[in-house]
């Protein structure tokens, strides 16, 4: 048994979200639904997304008061030193891992918050053993090597995405830091990056594309989602030009070589992102493509706009709108299969208010921060 | 394709026809692709952008512009924007309103912000409200609820919630709320314990009323945080702590109550979190004082442990199918 979770249960959980996604738009009634939702049960414990969130919090406050107990029990009989300490680490950390398991089994937990929380706490309390008992004295890109192989088994069995992200991150941190320490990887370590993370990207599309993989769904989508960032992170202009001037101990940065590959490069990849998604219907490579597309603006701006900062914000602002604006009404009948009509299976709208009371100024607090008024910022104070 | 193994088990167990079948992969094939909210992100932060790169390039060159001209120039932006959105409203309904387009939202938005923006600007240069304050937050409030229902907008709801709490003193945008909070003053937080458990009723009336039912989740966000930390901020700072406390304790009760009817886990959330907060701020202002030893961890463990077990039994609590 290579998986902690019930493999059959997390392909009928899936299952059921597609069932669920076909009465909203109305091709199954209710009762079809309800039908059907039999065929594929899910033995798991799985509670409403708030119950979860107030799970994982409690849960860490238990284990965290539980450390303070134990380490306050440990010093008191044992002398104190870092050994020691370290070791007690271990030991919580594998009764944690115990526990994770047992919950998981009894209470047919699955990402329930108790689990995660247990999951993740016995991870941290392994890698500070690890840490200090080596300590700290490995080079980093060992540290980060180790970390990335030793938490295969571990998403191989839970297939947690938020390790996977972590052990993605080390993986490619190890690159970095393994091909800068010659001259010859110093000047090829953007291609190396982008080489990478394009490998990784078509591995986690060919893991995907295989049947019965559902159980990693979530890894497959976080593991290429930050691929695909790095691999435009590897190389965007500003990244090399300010990387280059870290890695050369340059008070400075300087123009870089082949400059013009870079411009090219963090100017195109968001457009091939954005364009891609929409081709091949991947909504994570659209959303990045936007992300990016914001970060070769600012990178641009950053290092050849002379306008004043107030000004680039018009413009850019003015012309965002209207490009918007005319995609919207474009796109109101679908062209292509492509629609800017929502369609009924998602709908934050209740996030989307709270988003728009962030955005928003608050009245009367605007003007008096000009006029360095009486109160103070966000438009309440003790002033009234 | 996945779905194809779920239509092929769906029609073997005779839960859909095969025509109901062909349907389902029809849709699947032809369903347009939907970036509706990747262009509503896009066109937020376009509208962001402009306008404080705007406030910041005319307030620069105010002498040059005048204020007459800017005035005016605002109040036909903000007219313009009412228009439009008056124009391609959709009929009002007491229900929610699912068929939206983007732009009659963007255009109601950006005329709410002109609005602010121009309020503002009257109140900083011809002191139109003297040092009425209140009113001046009250007015738009008092707009803004009237746009949210009619036009069926969660956004200028929240926009709304927010003027009226800054028309009583208090910021409520949930970033900013524990920052503002004037743990001080004792009058702030009468008046945000009332209005947020004013708003905590609306809330459950319009959903008992069957009115703007999807308001319920806005206005239980905005109000019972609000509600909830106001009590909070009077059992740490205030000195009737007993009141303060029997005030969070009965929120709390009556949260519990409403969750179990209703089966809203965030109401419980909510309760749950408060509840625990007030609670052991009781514990460590008056209990571990007293008492010598280790205490604290072991009240964490036990008291943190009795919760997640509730929690893991929640069916029994909230009395319904999870």
């Amino acid at each position: 048994m290579i998986k902690a979770y019930n493999e059959t249960g997390v392909a009928n959980l899936d299952k059921q979200s597609v069932l669920t996604e076909w009465r909203d738009n109305k091709m199954l009634t209710n009762e079809q639904l309800n039908e059907a939702t039999k065929l594929f049960p899910v033995p798991f414990y799985q509670p409403n997304i708030f119950i979860k969130i107030g799970l994982f919090i409690f849960t860490i406050v238990v284990i965290l008061a539980g450390f303070g107990f134990l380490s306050i029990f440990v010093f008191d009989n044992f002398i104190s030193d870092t050994k020691v300490y370290s070791y007690f680490c271990l030991g919580y950390g594998i009764t944690l891992f115990f526990l994770a398991e047992l919950f998981i089994k009894k209470n047919k937990l699955y990402r329930s918050g108790t689990d995660n929380a247990l999951l993740y706490a016995t991870f941290a309390f392994l890698l500070a053993f690890f840490l200090s008992i080596t300590e700290f004295d490995w080079q980093a890109w060992t540290y980060c090597l180790v970390l990335s192989v030793a938490l295969l088994p571990v998403i191989a069995r839970y297939g947690d995405p938020l390790l996977s992200i972590f052990a993605y991150v080390n993986f490619i941190v190890a690159c970095f830091l393994l091909t800068t320490k010659t001259e010859l990887g110093k000047a090829i370590v953007p291609f190396v990056i982008m080489a990478v993370s394009a490998l990784v990207y078509y591995l986690a599309n060919q893991w995907r594309n295989r049947k019965n993989t559902s159980y990693y769904t979530d890894c497959q989508e976080v593991i290429s989602t930050f691929a695909l960032l790095t691999l435009y992170l590897g190389g965007n202009y500003a990244v090399v030009r300010e990387g280059n001037a870290i890695l050369y101990d340059l008070p400075e940065s300087k123009q870089i070589d082949l400059a013009a590959l870079f411009y090219i490069f963090t100017a195109l990849v968001p457009a091939l992102l954005i364009a891609y998604g929409i081709m091949k219907r991947e909504r994570k490579a659209v959303i990045i493509g936007l992300v990016t597309t914001t970060i070769s603006v600012i990178t641009f701006l950053h290092y050849f706009s002379t306008w004043p900062g107030e000004f680039e914000s018009t413009a850019i602002g003015a012309a965002t709108v209207i490009t918007a604006v005319l995609i919207i009404r474009y796109l109101k009948t679908s062209r292509s299969g492509i629609t800017s009509k929502p369609d009924n299976s998602q709908n934050p709208r209740n996030l989307e208010a709270l988003l728009i009371s962030q955005i928003v100024p608050e009245n009367s607090g605007q003007a008096d921060n000009i006029s360095g008024g009486d109160f103070g910022g966000g438009g309440a104070g003790s002033a009234y | 394709m996945k779905y194809t193994d779920v239509t092929d088990l769906l029609t073997q167990h005779k839960i859909i026809s095969d025509e109901q079948s062909n349907a389902i992969h029809a849709a699947e094939e032809t369903q347009p692709f939907s970036i509706h909210w990747e262009l509503k992100a896009v066109l937020y932060l376009g509208i962001t952008l402009l306008s404080s790169g705007l406030g910041v390039v005319i307030y620069e060159n105010i002498d040059s512009i005048g204020h007459t001209v800017l005035i005016t120039l605002l109040s036909l932006v903000c007219l313009a924007c009412f228009f439009f959105a008056f124009k391609y409203r959709k009929p009002f309904t007491w229900g929610e309103n699912l068929k939206t387009t983007n732009l009659d939202d963007f255009a109601l938005l950006s005329g709410c912000l002109a609005f602010l923006i121009l309020e503002s600007y009257l109140q900083y240069q011809y002191d139109l409200f003297g040092t009425r304050y209140g009113l001046a937050a009250l007015i738009p409030a008092v707009l803004f609820f009237g746009l949210a229902y009619i036009f069926d907008h969660r956004g200028v709801l929240s926009m709304a919630i927010t003027a009226l709490a800054s028309s009583i003193g208090i910021s409520i945008i949930p970033v900013k709320m524990w920052e503002t909070f004037d743990f001080e003053s004792r009058r702030l937080i009468v008046n945000a314990l009332i209005l947020g458990i004013s708003l905590t009723l609306t809330g459950w009336f319009s959903e008992y009323k069957n009115k703007k039912k999807h308001f319920l989740f806005t206005y239980l966000v905005f109000g019972g945080n609000m509600a909830f930390v106001a009590a909070l901020a009077g059992l740490f700072t205030l000195n009737f702590k007993l009141i303060y406390f029997l005030i969070t304790a009965i929120l709390a009760l009556v949260f519990v109550v409403y969750a179990r009817k209703k089966q809203s886990y965030m109401c419980l959330l909510m309760a749950v979190i408060y509840g625990y907060i007030a609670a052991t701020y009781l514990m460590f202002k008056y209990v571990f004082k007293e008492v010598n030893g280790n205490f604290e961890s072991i009240y964490f463990m036990l008291s943190a442990g009795l919760i997640i077990i509730l929690l893991l039994r929640i069916k029994a609590i909230v009395g319904q199918e999870v």
